[in-house]
C-alpha cells in the first residue's frame, strides 16, 4: 500500500466513523433494567416545596429514587410532547386543566381504580377530581387547589396613605389618586401574559353576571352579548384610567409585575390563592426575596377584585386544581409512580402544601397559618380556603383556540387597537368556528 | 510546462469502483445532515400540513388542503407576514446603511481603529435571548433609554417602547439594528480592504469629493457584499424568533407578531401542528425563493 492509497483509506474509516456517529445520535438509549431499586422520572414546571417533598418521600420509601427535572413552562410544554411519545420521558408529570389534560390525557394512565383503592374519592375536593378528567376518566390527581377572583394589595401602603380597600370601580379610581399622588403605580399588571388578562376578565364577567361566562365557553352564549361587552369595556378602563400604569403590554406577570408589586413600586396585583406563601408566610418570602433586590417589608393582604359597576358585588373565587399529577402509560415503574402520586395527591405532600400555605386538594387538611407575618392573614387564608369550597367555575378555558382568540381579544383591547364591541365579535366569531 | 499528476506518476490514473466508493464515504456525514435531517424535515412536514393534527396523537386526521385554505383566510397569517417583511426591510437597509458608514469611518480614521473594530463586533456574539432581554427591561416606560432620552433632550421621556403598538415594531428593529450591524460593518470592512488603491486615488485625482467617491466608486465595487447582506438578511429575518417571543411575544395584540412566533403559538399553544406544518411550508417557500435569487444573482455576478 502507498501512502496515499493508507492515507485515503484512512480518512474513508474517518468518514465512516463520523456518519455512524453522527446516526448513533438518532437511536434511542435502553429503559435500563430494574433490581430491587426503582427510579420515577418526575416532570414540572412549578412543584412546591420539592426538596422537601423528594427527601421525605425517598425517607419512607428508600427502594425509589425519585429524578427530578424542572423546566420553565414553555420549555416544559415543548418537551412533554417528545417525551411522553418516546421511551425517554418522564414517569410522573404535570398538567394543568385545559389544553393541558385535553392534549396529553389519552398518554396517561386511567386512574379510576386507583382513586377507589386508594380512598382518594371520598378525600379530595370535587372541583380538583373534575376538571382532570377526560371523556369521564381520570387523568391526574390535583396536588393543591387556588382560585382567581383576588387582588393582593399592600397593607402598609394603604394604611400609610389612610386609604380605605377599593370594593368597585369607582372606589378604585379615587383610592388610585392618592397612592399615585404619593409616586406608587396602583395596579401592577403584565399585560402581556394572556393568562392573567384572563383572569381579570373573568373577575369581571363574573362580578356583573356571575357565571354567565361559563356558558359563552361552552357556545350556550353568544359572546357579543351585552354583559360581555361591558366586561370588555371595564377592561379597558382599566387601563385608560391610569388604574394599570402605562407600559403594561409589555411587562410580563411573573418576573416583572409581581417584582414592582414586591418592591413596594405599586400597591395592587391581580393574582390568586397560589400567591399567599410568597406574600404571607415567612418562609415564602424568603424565596420570593430571592428574585428582587429591594428589601420586601411589607404586609399583604388579599380582596376580591373590585366590581366594574358601582354598586354590584364583586366576583366570587374561580378556579379549581391548580395543577395536576399524571402518570405516563408509558411508565416502566407503575407500582413505584402510583406510590410517588398516592404520596403527592393524598399523603404527606397535601402536608407539605399546607404548611406551606398553599390550599391542599383533600378537604381534611387545614391550611396552615403559623407562618404568616401579620395577624390579618390568619383570617385572610382561612376565608380563602373556606371560599374554595364556592367555586363559581373553572380558571381555565378548554378550548385552545378561544383561550387564544380572547387572550388576543383582551391585549388589542388594552392596547387600544381594537373596540371591545369589534373585540367581543372576534371572540364570538372564533367560538361559534370551534367543535365542542 | 507544467507536469501533470498522470505524467510523474509514471501510468495514467483511471477512474476504478474503489476510488468512486471512497468519495462518496466524505460525502456521508454532510448527506445525512442535509438530506436525513433538512429535506426529510421537509416532506415530512408537508406530509402533516395535510392533517388535522395536535402533534401528539398517533393519527392525525387527514383534511386535504384545508389547512392552506384556512391560511390564506387567516388575517393573523397577513398580518405576521406583514410584520416579518417589514422587518426585514428595515434591519436590512439600517444594517447596511450603518455598516457602510462605520467601515469607511474606520478606513479613514487610523486611531481607534482596532477598538471600534471590536467594539461594533461585540454586539453580535451576544446570545439573542440576552439581548432581548435586556432590552426588554431598558425600554420600560421608567428604564434606562428613556432616562438617557430625557437627559439628551431635556424633557421628561416615558414613552413606552415595547408597549405601545405604533412603536413596538420599530424599536424591535432597532434592537436588531444594535445587535447585528456589526455583522455588516465586517463584511464591507473586508471588502474595502480588497479595493485597489489606485482606484481610489485615481478617482481623488479627478476632483471627486468624498461623497462622489462613496457613490459612484465604492459602492458599486462592494455590489457581491450588497448582495451577500441583503440574502443573509432576508434569510435572518425570516428566521428571527427569540428577539421578538422575549420582548413583546407579538404583541401588543398582533401588532409585532412575525411568521416563526405564529407557527410557535399555533403549534405549541393550541396544538394545531397540522395548521403550523402548513405555515411552515409558507416560510420555506418565501426562504426558497429567495434563495433561489440569491444565486441565480450570484452565479450572474461570478460570470
Amino acid at each position: 500500500m502507498t501512502f496515499r492509497t493508507r492515507s485515503r483509506a484512512a480518512a474513508s474509516l474517518i468518514a465512516l466513523a463520523a456518519s455512524t456517529a453522527l446516526l448513533a445520535g438518532c437511536a434511542g438509549a435502553d429503559p435500563g433494567g430494574d433490581d430491587g431499586s426503582q427510579t420515577v422520572t418526575w416532570w414540572t414546571w412549578n412543584a412546591f416545596n420539592p426538596e422537601k417533598t423528594i427527601a421525605d418521600f425517598e425517607a419512607a420509601n428508600p427502594d425509589i429514587t425519585i429524578d427530578y427535572k424542572l423546566y420553565s413552562y414553555n420549555d416544559y410544554v415543548t418537551a412533554i410532547r417528545t417525551g411522553l411519545t418516546s421511551n425517554e420521558g418522564p414517569d410522573v408529570f404535570q398538567v394543568q386543566p385545559g389544553e393541558l389534560v385535553t392534549n396529553f390525557g389519552p398518554l396517561a394512565l386511567p386512574l379510576d381504580d386507583f382513586l377507589t383503592e386508594s380512598g382518594g374519592a371520598d378525600r379530595i375536593n370535587p372541583e380538583g377530581l373534575s376538571q382532570l378528567q377526560l371523556d369521564g376518566t381520570q387523568v391526574a390527581l390535583p396536588s393543591y387547589m387556588s382560585a382567581a377572583g383576588l387582588v393582593y394589595y399592600n397593607a402598609s401602603i394603604l394604611d400609610e396613605l389612610g386609604v380605605e380597600v377599593p370594593t368597585d370601580f369607582d372606589e378604585w379610581k379615587s383610592a388610585c389618586a392618592s397612592i399615585q399622588a404619593a409616586g406608587y403605580d396602583c395596579l401592577a399588571h403584565g399585560a402581556k401574559d394572556a393568562w392573567v388578562n384572563t383572569d381579570v376578565y373573568l373577575a369581571l364577567i363574573n362580578s356583573i353576571a356571575p357565571g354567565a361566562v361559563y356558558d359563552a365557553i361552552e357556545g350556550d352564549a353568544a359572546w357579543t352579548d351585552p354583559k360581555f361587552v361591558t366586561a370588555m369595556e371595564s377592561w379597558s378602563e382599566l387601563f385608560t384610567s391610569g388604574i394599570i400604569p402605562a407600559g403594561a403590554t409589555a411587562m410580563a406577570e411573573y418576573p416583572d409585575a409581581f417584582g414592582a408589586f414586591l418592591e413596594k413600586k405599586a400597591a395592587f396585583i391581580a393574582l390568586g390563592t397560589w400567591n399567599t406563601p410568597g406574600t404571607m408566610t415567612a418562609t415564602g418570602i424568603a424565596v420570593s426575596q430571592e428574585t428582587v433586590t429591594a428589601t420586601i417589608d411589607s404586609v399583604y393582604l388579599s380582596a376580591p377584585f373590585p366590581a366594574p359597576v358601582a354598586g354590584d358585588e364583586p366576583t366570587g373565587l374561580f378556579g379549581g386544581p391548580d395543577n395536576g399529577w399524571a402518570v405516563s402509560a408509558k411508565t416502566d415503574a407503575q407500582d413505584a409512580s402510583l406510590k410517588f402520586l398516592e404520596f403527592l395527591s393524598l399523603g404527606d405532600g397535601q402536608k407539605i402544601q399546607a404548611s406551606g400555605g398553599n390550599i391542599p386538594a383533600v378537604t381534611d387538611v387545614a391550611v396552615a397559618t403559623d407562618d404568616v407575618v401579620d395577624e390579618r392573614q390568619v383570617a385572610d387564608i382561612e376565608r380563602q380556603q373556606a371560599d374554595l369550597g364556592n367555586l363559581i367555575g373553572a380558571r381555565q378555558i378548554p378550548y385552545g383556540d378561544l383561550a387564544a382568540a380572547l387572550g388576543e381579544a383582551l391585549s388589542s383591547v388594552a392596547a387600544g387597537t381594537l373596540s371591545p364591541a369589534d373585540a367581543m365579535a372576534q371572540v364570538e366569531a372564533v367560538s361559534a368556528s370551534i367543535t365542542r | 510546462m507544467t507536469s501533470t499528476p498522470t505524467a510523474s506518476r509514471g501510468a495514467p490514473l483511471r477512474p476504478g469502483r474503489r476510488i468512486a466508493l471512497s468519495s462518496y464515504l466524505y460525502l456521508v456525514p454532510a448527506l445525512i445532515l442535509v438530506v436525513g435531517v433538512v429535506h426529510v424535515g421537509i416532506v415530512a412536514n408537508i406530509g402533516y400540513s395535510t392533517l388535522d393534527w395536535n402533534g401528539i396523537s398517533p393519527n392525525g386526521k387527514p383534511v386535504g388542503v384545508a389547512n392552506y385554505v384556512k391560511m390564506f383566510t387567516d388575517p393573523t397569517f397577513w398580518v405576521s407576514l406583514r410584520n416579518t417583511l417589514v422587518f426585514a426591510v428595515a434591519t436590512i437597509a439600517l444594517q447596511m446603511i450603518f455598516g457602510f458608514a462605520l467601515a469607511v469611518l474606520v478606513r479613514t480614521r487610523a486611531f481607534l481603529r482596532g477598538l471600534l473594530r471590536t467594539l461594533a463586533f461585540v454586539p453580535v456574539v451576544l446570545a439573542p435571548a440576552v439581548v432581548a432581554t435586556s432590552f426588554r427591561f431598558l425600554l420600560t416606560p421608567d428604564g434606562a433609554i428613556n432616562g438617557l432620552l430625557s437627559s439628551i433632550t431635556g424633557q421628561p421621556v416615558d414613552q413606552a417602547w415595547l408597549a405601545d403598538p405604533s412603536t413596538a415594531l420599530a424599536a424591535i428593529v432597532l434592537i436588531n439594528v444594535w445587535q447585528y450591524t456589526g455583522y455588516s460593518f465586517l463584511i464591507y470592512d473586508a471588502a474595502m480592504g480588497q479595493i485597489d488603491h489606485s482606484v481610489i486615488e485615481a478617482t481623488r485625482i479627478d476632483g471627486a469629493s468624498t461623497w462622489q467617491l462613496l457613490r459612484h466608486v465604492v459602492a458599486p465595487l462592494l455590489s457581491g457584499s450588497h448582495l451577500v447582506l441583503i440574502v443573509l438578511g432576508v434569510i435572518s429575518a425570516l428566521k428571527t424568533f427569540d428577539l421578538v417571543f422575549l420582548t413583546t411575544a407579538g404583541g401588543p395584540g398582533t401588532t409585532t407578531q412575525v411568521l416563526t412566533g405564529y407557527i410557535y403559538k399555533q403549534v405549541i399553544d393550541q396544538f394545531h401542528a397540522g395548521y403550523g406544518a402548513a405555515l411552515s411550508v409558507a416560510l420555506v417557500a418565501i426562504a426558497l425563493v429567495f434563495s433561489v435569487l440569491q444565486v441565480r444573482l450570484s452565479s450572474r455576478e461570478a460570470r
